[in-house]
């Protein structure tokens, strides 16, 4: 399953700001990489994979906490494979640690990635999942 | 084809004849001049062509050539055929050499010569005089046609070989034979003698006629008993010989002694004498003695010879033969009349026996009722006399009723056996008779104190008995019962079952062993050692019933259980059909038990307590004596045998066999009995015997059955066989003939018949045996292996070399294919495919070499190497192959071995690392030994052993990173660290899990290292693996050593360059890149340094000494050492340049260099340098605009005249600014000027020049890289000046512009030459912040307020970068107690802030919040 997030739709309610503000023509959105999140179902044996890939944050983390939830529907162990993540921050976390409760979660990480042992240990990640971290 | 020989023949068999040198040196002695062919150098290119290849040929053969048929041979001709006319026969006309055969294959040839056609004949008969005399003897050969070089024949081939041993051989064995298969009883000496006679007369070759005489019993006088192919009364054959004729025919005195005579029959004494199948009569006669064991001889022999063959020791053997067939048959003959006699004796005995017992049992009764009746009237009379009287009288009482009782048995035997039993059979109530019967007993059996039941119901149809009769039956078998029985029960019971009336009489007595059952009711039999009331006994009582029922035309059985008991059965039809009518009365009177009953009943209670005692009690009896013919002492010696003949019985009657064993062991033969025809088939296989004797009827295998499997097999078939069986006839002797049998016997026959008939089947086998026994001697006693096969690949035969090669047993044989010790099809198709092609090739090309690898039956694998060879079978049917094998296991693994380690060798020496070099080993080694696992340990320092192994071990999808030694399970670390402190070499053998089996080994003596291979469950590790595996581990070891060795020195000296070489951690900003131009050193003449000074000023140098490699990297390292000392002193570039240059010129090597030395000041924005002949640094902006720092140049170190001085220039660094310093190697080409590479190198760098700095120190690398690499030291330093501060706006109420906030940020901090990792944190800080703005600075504002605006600011400085995030709206506050949140709750973000930054502050307020983050940039 594969979900392209699209950065001009927020996956977040819409600001109750009212109408939606007119963008600087400089903002317009640029550099960041397309996200990507992949559910691969799993096997008696083999945990359930979601993989995510590109920047994760606001506009798509409900993405791939929809993904993780498919997996954790379908299989009692998923793993969640971020070596190809770029940015995510504690809302993709967020994301992880509600995926851990219900299902016994491996995160496989990038050892030059965003995702780096400091946030897995501050936010106590890495006590309710195991981590795997790849060279 | 040299033809010099031809000029000189004295050299030889050199040349055109050069093939065989014997036969080529006479040929060339002959004149051939005067033959047609002429001088073989004019021979045609035929001629000669057909002459090498006669001359080459091992095959026997002769050609003829030309118009005269000019005779050559080759040696196996002259050796097999030619004989004394040898080398006479060379040259010569065909006709001449052959002029006595020429009749017969004159024709032969010219048909040949004439058709072109080959010719054939098989065995044909040809008097050949090679000899010196007319020889018989057989031929098989082929006439082919030989053509000169224009196809036209001028010549014939012969391939010949010659038949004469087998022709005469079979012919003389069929006459044996012939002679020992008389399928009928004989019967008489003269019977036997004319048989005989009947088949020598078959053999007129070998015996023209013979003549046999036999000795009179007084002495030397002779009759002649029997003639072939000469008629009696001819001079030569004199119906008599008189016993004191002085001057005999034949030589009676020297045959009378036993000895054998070769008699000239060329004398007129013999007048014309028979031919036989011969056109000129004989001229000698062997006269041989008809040898009687223990006497003089019978007669003899004379038999007259073929004299076309030379007497040897075939033909005397032969001879020898006959005679001992005629005298044995003599034997028998002669034997079988006294048994025939004796019989007729006996029959006459035993009809006078039975005549004076009729008689004397008749005589008895009258005065034994002149006794008794007396003595009734007397104990009548004197009832009330003195009681010694009476009972005086009692005895004489007792005793006169048993003498009356014994004669009426007697008498009543003697009636049966003369057919004169009067029996008067009347209807009658059988189960009353019989209860009365019974009753008479019951006081007696009361009194022994047994039970007695009667159980006699009435039946519903009489039975016809004969009333007395029936009253000894019963009688006699209670009162049987009574006298064996101490306890329990006797009885008695009538039933009607299946249309007859069954009376049983059972006891719970002593009962009968089984072995005696058989002889329960044999006349006069009585069982040896029994306990009983009584001794006393005729041992008829049973046999006298038994004869009674049969009159009655009834049976009557026993079972009994020793010890408990016995019953018998009688069963007697009803009805009086089965009787005969004369003996048929109507019922009479009444059922009364006769007086008869009284002598039973009288003695019954005589024997038991309470009762007088005469005599007996339950001492020892008399033994049976067994009838047997024969006896089984003194085995009478046969003459002149070294050990007795072997003799196999095989009869499943155990009476039979005993007698069968009893009557050959008392003849001196060794005998061994078996039950059937299995057993017998397995006992011949096992060990043949030197005869068989078997019954026909046998369970599992029977005769013929076992006749036919015995001649089925090669090594068994000439193992004779003498059947017995009870059918006689012709037919079933003609039967068992056929199936093979040597001899048959029909049931009954006298021992005498079966001894001569035994020996005569020894004698024949033993003469059959003694050229396969020599034979087989021979082959056992070779030294290689050696067997015969037929076509299909079965293995007939093998010497016990052979057999202890593959480890199997000769019970074995044959064995068929594929022989067991072949490698299995299914677990080593190779091997078998081997194999499988090794006998194909063998097969088509009718022998050959070859290697095949066996697998001996204990399991290990051995190498045979074999010759076979193919050779027609004795039969003349299929082909057989003789083949040889030698174990050449031990030669074949030492050349496997060397070639194994030759590879091993080779594919170590390709690896490069000390664990490529294990993994390497490791597959090496499991495809050597056929290893399931090898693994390998290397220790360092502690306990955690480096594991590598082949094949690798098994990622498991739980664990990405497997730990080191994962998959190398417990047994095989253990055996790992078992072994790694034993003696280097040392091999040990341990068990693996799962019933694996383990080999491991030390890799040095250190216990640093060890290997170890598994090998899969079942297969044994042997010894050749256990030694491959020590020669590949002890050279992996030396190997290995070496290599630690040298990646020791290696790690030194790369320790070393590291040492002079650059820093390996730069400030933040800078990037290098280091290319020595002489690998493998890691260090060259060319440098850079970074020398952080004091005030946050950074000293940076390139260098280049002149040369390269290790001289140029050992000045190298002294100029850099000498650069970063004087840059810390010296006030600018210029300075330290000056310094250096006194440095340089006290180095040796160092004059000359070049040097560029620059001093940055990033807060003031400024770099100073100064160059000595270095090329110029390249400095870009950040807008991508470059230029050289070109000035203060001068020249290279220690160059510089005495009175010049060294400048410095400034150049401003503009924020983002690129610095690149770098050596020559970079830039110069040989085909182009410098500047156009300092251009190219500049036009790299400007298009990155917003880049992180390593990334521009890789494009700049490769971009600049020349097709063949960099030839000379390159050296790279680049430094990045902070760039500008960074500032962004975007809207907070669309999340989606956080991707562009991060897309700015991530592009500035590269610019800023930020490290990837703080890079990654700062952005994940900023985006924290970002976000909150975005979900919190906009919640529960109005709606119609001014829009949120997220700013981002970013500035770096030389050691720390700061970032601002600003919003203009509300600030959430974070939670009062700034305590880590519950895992999985929200509010990591101000958490990871502080986490990921060095400094954060936060500064809420009503506008809006700006949260400032600082991160300290790692030097």
């Amino acid at each position: 399953m594969t979900n392209d997030a699209t950065p001009t739709t927020p996956a977040t309610p819409a600001s109750p700001a009212g109408p939606a503000q007119h963008r600087p023509a400089s903002s317009a959105p640029a550099g960041s990489p397309q996200a990507r999140f992949e559910f691969l179902p799993g096997g008696e044996t083999e945990p359930a994979i979601v993989r995510a890939a590109g920047d994760i944050d606001l506009t798509n983390v409900g993405q791939f906490q929809a993904a993780l939830g498919e997996a954790a529907a379908a299989s009692s162990a998923i793993t969640a494979d971020l070596t190809a993540v770029t940015y995510c921050d504690s809302a993709a976390i967020r994301a992880l640690f509600i995926a851990a409760r219900q299902a016994r979660l491996t995160i496989r990480v990038a050892a030059a990635g965003p995702i780096n042992e400091t946030l897995l240990r501050v936010s106590g990640l890495d006590q309710i999942a195991t981590v795997v971290t790849l060279d | 084809m040299a033809l010099a020989a031809d000029a000189e023949p004295a050299s030889g068999a050199t040349g055109l004849f050069a093939a065989d040198e014997e036969v080529g040196r006479d040929l060339a002695t002959v004149n051939w001049s005067a033959t047609p062919l002429g001088l073989p150098a004019s021979w045609p290119q035929s001629l000669q062509t057909a002459v090498d290849i006669l001359l080459s040929s091992r095959f026997s053969m002769w050609m003829a050539w030309g118009a005269q048929l000019t005779f050559f041979c080759n040696a196996a001709y002259r050796r097999h055929t030619l004989g004394r006319k040898y080398p006479w026969a060379l040259g010569r006309a065909a006709s001449e050499v052959w002029a006595e055969i020429w009749d017969d294959i004159g024709p032969r040839i010219d048909t040949v010569l004439a058709t072109g056609k080959a010719t054939w004949d098989e065995a044909l008969l040809l008097f050949l005089e090679r000899s010196g005399y007319p020889e018989e003897s057989y031929h098989t050969f082929s006439y082919s046609p030989l053509r000169d070089d224009a196809g036209t024949v001028v010549g014939m081939l012969c391939v010949v070989s010659e038949d004469t041993e087998r022709v005469i051989g079979e012919r003389r064995m069929a006459t044996l034979r012939d002679l020992g298969s008389d399928p009928s009883v004989v019967r008489t000496e003269q019977e036997t003698l004319d048989f005989a006679g009947r088949q020598l007369d078959r053999n007129r070759r070998d015996l023209p006629f013979t003549l046999t005489y036999l000795f009179a019993d007084d002495g030397a006088a002779a009759r002649l008993a029997g003639s072939t192919g000469i008629a009696a009364g001819h001079p030569a054959a004199p119906v008599a010989l008189a016993a004191d004729d002085p001057d005999p025919l034949w030589p009676v005195a020297a045959l009378l002694r036993g000895e054998s005579a070769v008699v000239s029959l060329v004398s007129a004494r013999f007048s014309v004498l028979p031919a036989g199948a011969w056109s000129e009569p004989p001229v000698q006669a062997l006269v041989a003695p008809l040898t009687r064991h223990g006497g003089p001889p019978y007669g003899f022999l004379v038999a007259a010879l073929n004299r076309y063959r030379p007497l040897d020791e075939g033909y005397r053997a032969f001879v020898g033969l006959l005679t001992g067939h005629l005298a044995a048959g003599i034997a028998s003959a002669r034997s079988y009349q006294d048994q025939q006699r004796r019989a007729e004796e006996l029959a006459e005995l035993d009809r006078a026996k039975t005549t004076f017992f009729s008689n004397i049992s008749h005589e008895f009764r009258t005065p034994l009722t002149l006794i008794m009746g007396p003595v009734q009237e007397l104990r009548r009379r004197l009832a009330d006399a003195d009681p010694e009287v009476r009972e005086e009288l009692e005895v004489i009482s007792r005793n006169g009723l048993r003498l009356g009782k014994l004669a009426n048995m007697l008498l009543d035997f003697s009636r049966i056996e003369a057919g004169r039993m009067q029996a008067s059979y009347e209807p009658a109530d059988i189960a009353q008779v019989t209860a009365e019967l019974a009753s008479v007993f019951r006081s007696a059996v009361d009194r022994a104190g047994l039970a007695f039941k009667v159980d006699c119901p009435p039946l519903a149809e009489p039975v016809y008995l004969d009333r007395g009769m029936w009253e000894k039956v019963v009688l006699n078998l209670l009162s049987n019962a009574l006298k064996f029985t101490f306890d329990g029960f006797i009885h008695i019971a009538v039933r009607a079952d299946g249309g007859q009336a069954v009376v049983m009489i059972a006891d719970t007595g002593i009962g009968v062993p089984a072995r005696e059952m058989p002889r329960l009711f044999e006349r006069f039999h009585r069982i040896a050692n029994t306990r009983s009331r009584s001794n006393e006994g005729s041992g008829i009582g049973l046999a006298l019933v038994q004869e009674l029922i049969q009159l009655h035309g009834g049976t009557i059985a026993a079972s009994s259980t020793e010890g408990a008991g016995t019953t018998f059965t009688i069963r007697l039809p009803f009805g009086p059909a089965h009787l005969p009518a004369g003996a048929l009365v109507p019922a009479g009177h009444a059922a009364t038990v006769s007086a008869s009953a009284d002598p039973f009943v009288q003695e019954a209670l005589r024997w038991l307590p309470g009762t007088a005692q005469d005599g007996g009690g339950t001492g020892a009896r008399s033994v049976h004596e067994e009838i047997t013919p024969g006896n089984d002492t003194g085995p009478p010696a046969q003459a002149g045998r070294a050990l007795p003949a072997r003799v196999l019985v095989a009869d499943d009657n155990a009476d039979m066999r005993e007698y069968l064993a009893r009557l050959l062991r008392s003849a001196g033969y060794r005998v061994t009995t078996v039950t059937d025809g299995q057993a017998a088939l397995d006992a011949v296989r096992a060990d043949a015997p030197d005869l068989v004797i078997s019954d026909v009827m046998m369970p599992r295998l029977d005769g013929l059955g076992l006749v036919a499997a015995l001649r089925a097999d090669a090594r068994t078939a000439a193992v004779p066989v003498l059947l017995l069986s009870a059918r006689a006839g012709q037919e079933a002797s003609i039967e068992g003939l056929r199936a093979g049998a040597d001899d048959y016997l029909v049931k009954p026959f006298s021992a005498a018949e079966l001894l001569a008939r035994a020996r005569a089947s020894v004698e024949l086998a033993r003469f059959r045996n003694r050229e396969s026994q020599f034979r087989r001697t021979l082959i056992d006693s070779l030294q290689e292996g050696f067997f015969l096969t037929d076509q299909e690949g079965t293995i007939l035969e093998a010497n016990q070399a052979f057999l202890a090669l593959v480890g199997y047993s000769a019970d074995g044989l044959p064995f068929r294919w594929p022989h067991p010790w072949l490698p299995d099809p299914g677990t080593d198709p190779d091997g078998w495919t081997a194999t499988a092609r090794a006998f194909d090739d063998y097969k088509r090309h009718g022998g050959g070499r070859y290697t095949i690898q066996v697998r001996h039956r204990d399991g290990h694998v051995i190498w045979l190497a074999c010759s076979s060879a193919s050779l027609p079978s004795p039969d003349g049917g299929s082909r057989l192959f003789v083949g040889t094998a030698r174990d050449v296991t031990a030669e074949r693994l030492a050349a496997q071995r060397e070639a194994t380690l030759a590879g091993f060798a080779a594919a170590l020496a390709a690896a490069g690392e000390i664990s490529e070099m294990l993994t390497t080993a490791a597959r090496e080694i499991a495809a050597a030994v056929h290893a399931s696992q090898v693994t390998t340990a290397l220790w360092s320092s502690d306990d955690n052993p480096a594991v590598t192994g082949w094949p690798r071990p098994p990622r498991s999808s739980q664990s990405l990173r497997p730990a080191p030694g994962q998959g190398a399970s417990a047994a095989v670390t253990g055996a790992l660290d078992s072994v790694r402190r034993q003696p280097a070499a040392s091999v040990a053998v341990l068990p693996g899990d799962g019933g694996t089996s383990l080999l491991a080994a030390p890799l040095d003596g250190t216990g640093s290292s060890a290997i170890a291979a598994e090998f899969p469950a079942g297969r044994p590790v042997g010894a050749e693996v256990r030694e491959l595996f020590s020669v590949l581990t002890s050279h992996l070891a030396q190997v290995l050593a070496k290599a630690r060795d040298y990646e020791q020195t290696r790690a030194v000296a790369l320790t070393l360059q590291h040492a002079i070489l650059a820093p390996t951690e730069l400030p933040h900003g800078f990037a290098a890149r280091y290319t020595p131009a002489v690998p493998p050193l890691e260090v060259g003449g060319d440098w850079y340094d970074v020398i952080p000074l004091p005030g946050q000023r950074i000293g940076i140098v390139a260098g280049d000494c002149v040369g390269r490699g290790l001289p140029a990297a050992a000045v190298m390292g002294q100029l850099r050492s000498a650069s970063q000392a004087v840059l810390l002193r010296a006030p600018g570039p210029a300075e330290a340049l000056t310094d250096l240059d006194t440095f340089a010129s006290r180095i040796p090597g160092a004059e000359c260099t070049s040097v560029f030395c620059a001093i940055l000041d990033p807060a003031a924005g400024t770099v100073t340098y100064s160059s000595a002949g270095h090329p110029p640094p390249i400095l870009v902006t950040a807008a991508g605009d470059y230029r050289l720092l070109d000035q203060a140049r001068s020249l290279p170190l220690a160059m510089l005249p005495a009175d010049w001085r060294r400048s410095q220039a400034t150049a401003t660094l503009p924020p983002g600014a690129t610095l690149m310093l770098y050596t020559d190697g970079l830039v110069e080409r040989r085909s182009q000027p410098l500047d156009k590479g300092i251009d190219a190198a500049a036009v790299t760098v400007a298009g990155h020049a917003q880049d992180h700095p390593d990334d521009v120190a890789d494009y700049v690398m490769s971009a600049m890289t020349p097709a063949a690499g960099y030839e000379d030291d390159v050296a790279v330093l680049i430094y990045r000046h902070p760039p500008a501060p960074l500032t962004a706006q975007v809207p907070a109420d669309d999340p989606s512009c956080l991707a562009l906030l991060r897309a700015t940020l991530r592009q500035w901090l590269s610019a800023a030459g930020i490290g990837s990792r703080e890079a990654t944190d700062i952005m994940i800080a900023a985006g924290e912040a970002a976000a909150n703005s975005v979900e919190h600075a906009t919640a529960g504002r109005p709606a119609d307020a001014a829009p949120v605006q997220i700013t981002l600011t970013a500035s770096a400085a030389h050691t720390m970068v700061q970032l601002t995030v600003a919003d203009t709206g509300s600030w959430r506050s974070p939670p009062a107690d700034r305590e880590q949140p519950a895992p999985g709750t929200r509010g990591h973000g101000v958490i990871f802030m502080h986490a990921l930054m060095d400094d954060v502050t936060i500064d809420p307020s009503a506008h809006g919040t700006t949260v400032t983050l600082t991160k300290d940039l790692k030097p």
